[in-house]
């Protein structure tokens, strides 16, 4: 009975935070209207999540395309592909390798600092303060941060994608023998769509890494307003928003990968 | 005919429905339970427009239940709750928001926004709801602040402030939108006796200066019978014992005595 119990407790509380996220997700949106209102909060936690993690970001991203080109390169030499290693670091940087370092970068810093900051907030009554003041939280605190990783996600994935494919050129030129301007020839072929201005693998890439901010932001917010119980309960709403926002980015990266390659084309 | 000897006289009745009417707030037979526990259990006085109210009581007896049911952030599971005359259970999110706009609410922490400085703490429920100039949100800032001896301190944030500095800071926040009604919630809880005092003359003079319609939720003898017009003891989520401070030194009621003599917590 025990077990049943606790079982059922935490599928239903699982449902219920799911349910709350969504929830704030739709009222997100719907208050996006007052952005205009709100652009020194969006200014501020623009730079927290995007300016202060640039560092972690460059060297994650170019040691993965390093490691990328390393790993592939091996194998492409044994059969003499190596020239085709920069199409290959190239694609894999922007349609998933980008987007999933950069998701789980935000999702460990950024998301877990907003679920510790409104976890302390809500703890320490302060979101029931606004409240009492006909301060709507979610206009306040969720929509600005929500848009600001809408917005950074994609500008850092951007980013890691140029970090990585540079990181796979430095490989390519020091241990497979491929020359850089080779390389990086081969990486504007794969790149390059003569029937579109943006290249699908650019944009679905990028499309990837807005789903994932906003997601990060949500999931975050979410936990963070839920937190009950001081200092244990703001460490619990922390653990939970990462592992979620971990989850996540698996699960919808693999929706969103089905979609626009198997189920579009 | 005569009426039955348990039933209220004519006179009694009239009496009841002026009492009614003259009221702000009236709460009604109000039954609440939460996470598993009845919390308030039959709640049921009037506070007149005008007055201060005061409810004693000792620790987990539901006077911050109370609070929040008057303020709209809990609704009861049967009873009524009548502020200006309007069913606050029954009011829409609009409505709600408008009402809480006429009130002001001390948090036991003060609740201050951690990353805002005093001066922006006070100046928040202006700019968000207001549309005045920087200018006349200066002016009207500086004016509550110096209402509650705290103009010395508005450069600085809440983590750097006393915690009797923070409770001021809350109440000039409280005080800065010139509420009808404003709910303290423990104003003295956590300070030494001198600031105890502090905040109990802020309340007076609050009171003297504004007239505003006060409820004061409190444990301490000396804040009860310094601010309030009125008093009501509760236990267990009932008011046991109710009367002005003349009645309430006369009762004979046995948790109001022990209030009294300052031996419940």
């Amino acid at each position: 009975m025990g077990v049943l119990n606790e079982t059922g407790s935490y599928l239903r509380s699982t449902v219920e935070g799911a349910g709350f996220s969504l929830d704030l997700l739709v009222r997100t949106f719907v208050q996006s209207v007052h952005l205009p209102r709100k652009l020194r909060s969006l200014v501020d936690n623009m730079f927290a999540a995007g300016v202060k993690t640039i560092p972690v970001v460059v060297v994650v991203s170019v040691f993965a395309g390093m490691i990328l080109a390393m790993q592939t390169g091996i194998e492409l030499k044994r059969f003499g592909q190596e020239s085709i290693i920069g199409n290959l670091v190239a694609l894999s940087m922007c349609r998933e390798m980008g987007p999933f370092i950069t998701g789980l970068i935000l999702a460990a810093t950024v998301g877990s600092a907003i679920a510790a900051e409104l976890g302390t907030m809500s703890v320490s009554e302060e979101i029931l303060a606004l409240e009492v003041m006909s301060i709507d939280p979610v206009r306040y605190l969720v929509m600005p941060r929500v848009v600001a990783l809408a917005l950074m996600c994609p500008l850092l994935t951007a980013f890691s994608d140029v970090l990585g494919i540079f990181g796979g050129g430095f490989v390519a030129q020091v241990h497979l023998g491929v020359t850089f301007p080779f390389y990086m020839d081969s990486v504007r072929d794969s790149l390059t769509d003569p029937t579109a201005a943006l290249p699908k693998d650019l944009w679905s890439g990028m499309f990837k890494a807005w789903v994932f901010g906003v997601m990060i932001a949500v999931v975050g917010c979410s936990e963070g307003i839920r937190a009950r119980g001081g200092a244990l309960g703001v460490g619990r709403a922390v653990q939970r928003a990462v592992i979620t926002a971990f989850l996540l980015i698996i699960i919808l990266g693999y929706i969103i990968t089905w979609f626009f390659y198997f189920l579009l084309d | 005919m005569t009426a039955p000897a348990h039933a209220p006289s004519t006179a009694d009745l009239s009496a009841r429905v002026d009492d009614v009417r003259d009221a702000m707030i009236a709460l009604q037979d109000v039954y609440t339970r939460l996470g598993g526990r009845q919390i308030l259990n039959g709640m049921t006085f009037r506070v007149r427009a005008g007055s201060t109210f005061v409810i004693m009581g000792g620790s987990g007896g539901g006077k911050s239940v109370t609070l929040k049911h008057i303020i709209g952030v809990i609704r009861p599971d049967s009873g009524s709750v009548l502020v200006e005359g309007r069913s606050v259970p029954h009011l829409g999110r609009d409505e709600l928001m408008a009402l809480r706009k006429d009130m002001g609410y001390l948090f036991q922490s003060g609740a201050l926004i951690n990353w805002l400085s005093v001066f922006e703490n006070v100046a928040l429920p202006l700019r968000e709801h207001w549309k005045l100039s920087e200018y006349e949100v200066r002016q009207k800032v500086l004016e509550v602040l110096a209402l509650v001896e705290m103009e010395h301190a508005k450069d600085q944030l809440p983590d750097s402030i006393s915690g009797g500095m923070k409770k001021r800071a809350g109440l000039a926040r409280a005080l800065v939108t010139d509420p009808k009604i404003i709910l303290y919630d423990e104003p003295n809880a956590g300070l030494d006796p001198v600031m105890s005092e502090t905040i109990n003359r802020l309340i007076v003079e609050v009171q003297d200066k504004l007239s505003v319609t006060s409820v004061v939720v409190t444990h301490r003898r000396s804040c009860a019978f310094t601010v309030g017009n009125r008093i009501a003891v509760i236990e267990k989520g009932r008011v046991v014992d109710e009367g002005s401070l003349d009645e309430m030194r006369r009762s004979e009621h046995p948790l109001t005595h022990k209030f009294l003599a300052g031996h419940v917590d």
